[in-house]
């Protein structure tokens, strides 16, 4: 599919402990011409699926400057269909090309018998649901031979059959699949409020070293009558009481890689690495305070 | 697997139609707010990011019909056409069919031929790349077997032709389009081919017989056969200048030579 100008032996460094932004195709020249102080990109695998084109040449050559994260959004996981085997090979002819630091997918489904809703829909934590996750994760790390991580997801509705709590479920997914986590401090917070859990109490009891990445994210308020929800909308900046439960988060996880993500009404990029250094400097004090 | 596979089917029926069944509303924990209202939010999701990968894919087609039509046009192929993949991409590939379906002996039936190049041009995007053609190659087959020649074409390469002027019609709703001139909608045929360049995704109108001669050796069709298409279009036309100017475009990347060629052996 590509030239062979492209099949350099490149090693896949660790992903830093810093921040980093989402990759967006309206940024890719001003990223390449202004090669902000970030410390790393996250790219939606599926935006780079293409078998040929300027996209992938634009991810390629943006490789080259920084460490990436590839973070897919469509494999459903938690479907009850089969894994789409053309999905999965794009997946992995990706990460071969780009050799990520990390990969991650989604604590969630969005398509039953190949009918996709393309959206992140959650699971009820039943025994069933973890026992199919467990093999889920393990048959995708297989097939990519590496481990992936696997994030929470926000949530407006909860299933009534759940045996455990979502942190629970996704703690002992990890313990039995040998996935890490990416926890989205944003969808803890948001859920946390559309179910009235306490987000710390969440964020205390995974363990940490599950934990290598972390996600932010702004989110919407819609009323409906008396009560109103929190939509993770990824169109806003992240808000005050998801960063104090970010330095919540870090303070007890350490430095942990964190991404500022932005997918709607999408800003300057200066405006993302700004938010990425407000995220740096909640890194830095930490670390000032462990020395 | 039952529950589970039973609670995804409901949960997919109820965001894709008007209304969630008691099976589902009885699964999901009220807290406040209606089961009902609580899936509406992901039917709503779901509806909304359809339409806005469509718009994106087809931003031709919203300009010239309105985003009320299009939005309304968009939820009716939605019903009809679900997404199929995990990968957005694929949402708008029957876009075309649909309209032509919907639209068929109204006066926007030129909607789906529009869109049909709307989705040409998607898929040129994210095709394949291949390195161009090898011309001196071609100098080693014996003139005697050229009209058995079968050519491959690029990977990101698409012929499109409508009984209306469609290339015009693009070029006259892109953003930075210069001329507002009218067109008519009978002015003409359009034959459009869509190539990738380097740097850029070109749509060039071609004339008739290059057309013919191309999407014959498209189809997999020898030199000859194709160059016969091009003469049914217009007899005595030059088809060594025909077959140099589809060269000439970067349509053809290979060609193979016929097994019994003096050139194989």
């Amino acid at each position: 599919m590509r030239s062979t100008a492209h099949t350099v032996i490149r090693v896949a460094e660790p992903m830093p402990a810093r921040a980093g932004i989402g990759l967006r195709a309206q940024h890719h020249d001003d990223l390449l011409r202004d090669r902000p102080d970030i410390g790393w990109l996250e790219a939606h695998s599926e935006n780079y699926f293409a078998d040929g084109g300027a996209q992938i040449d634009y991810l390629l050559a943006l490789r080259e400057l920084y460490p990436l994260s590839l973070h897919g959004v469509g494999l459903s996981l938690g479907s009850v269909d089969p894994l789409d085997r053309d999905h999965l090979w794009r997946l992995k002819r990706l990460v071969h090309l780009a050799e990520p630091a990390l990969v991650s997918e989604h604590l969630s489904w969005g398509a039953v018998d190949g009918t996709h809703l393309n959206d992140l829909l959650p699971l009820p934590y039943t025994e069933e649901a973890l026992h199919h996750m467990v093999a889920r994760v393990g048959e995708l790390q297989d097939y990519l031979g590496r481990q992936v991580l696997i994030e929470n997801v926000s949530s407006y509705l909860q299933f009534a059959n759940a045996q455990v709590t979502e942190g629970e479920f996704l703690q002992a997914l990890a313990d039995r699949s040998g996935c890490g986590l990416l926890l989205d401090v944003n969808n803890v917070y948001v859920s946390s409020r559309n179910h009235g859990f306490d987000a710390r109490e969440y964020i205390a009891h995974i363990d940490p070293r599950h934990v290598r990445e972390i996600h932010l994210a702004g989110h919407s308020v819609n009323t409906h009558g008396d009560f109103s929800i929190l939509i993770d909308t990824h169109s806003r900046p992240v808000s005050d009481a998801v960063w104090d439960l970010y330095a919540f988060t870090i303070a007890r996880l350490g430095r942990v890689a964190t991404l500022i993500e932005w997918d709607t009404d999408i800003p300057p990029l200066a405006v993302l690495v700004a938010e990425a250094g407000r995220a740096d400097q909640f890194i830095k004090g930490l670390h000032a305070h462990a020395a | 697997m039952l529950m589970l596979r039973d609670l995804q089917r409901a949960f997919v029926q109820g965001a894709l139609s008007d209304s969630a069944s008691a099976f589902l509303c009885a699964q999901i924990i009220e807290d406040g707010i209606a089961p009902e209202r609580r899936l509406a939010i992901y039917r709503n999701n779901a509806v909304e990011g359809f339409l806005k990968t469509l718009q994106a894919t087809f931003p031709t087609i919203v300009r010239l019909a309105g985003e009320d039509w299009f939005r309304q046009v968009g939820r009716g192929y939605m019903h009809r056409y679900p997404s199929r993949s995990g990968n957005i991409h694929y949402i708008g590939q029957q876009f075309a069919t649909f309209l032509e379906a919907q639209l068929a002996g109204s006066h926007y039936e030129y909607f789906a031929d529009v869109a049909r190049l709307e989705w040409a041009y998607q898929e040129v995007l994210i095709a394949a790349d291949h390195p161009s053609f090898d011309l001196s190659a071609l100098a080693l087959v014996p003139p005697t077997d050229y009209g058995a020649l079968v050519f491959s074409t690029h990977p990101a390469m698409r012929l499109v032709h409508s009984r209306f002027p469609v290339l015009a019609i693009w070029r006259a709703n892109q953003p930075d389009a210069v001329s507002d001139e009218p067109i008519a909608l009978d002015q003409g045929s359009s034959s459009v081919l869509v190539i990738r360049r380097t740097d850029h995704v070109e749509l060039r109108e071609l004339p008739p017989t290059a057309f013919a001669l191309l999407a014959a050796l498209v189809r997999g069709e020898s030199l000859e056969q194709a160059a016969e298409c091009a003469l049914e279009i217009e007899p005595g036309v030059a088809l060594d200048a025909a077959l140099g100017r589809v060269v000439s475009l970067g349509a053809l990347v290979d060609f193979t030579v016929p097994l019994d060629s003096p050139a194989k052996q």
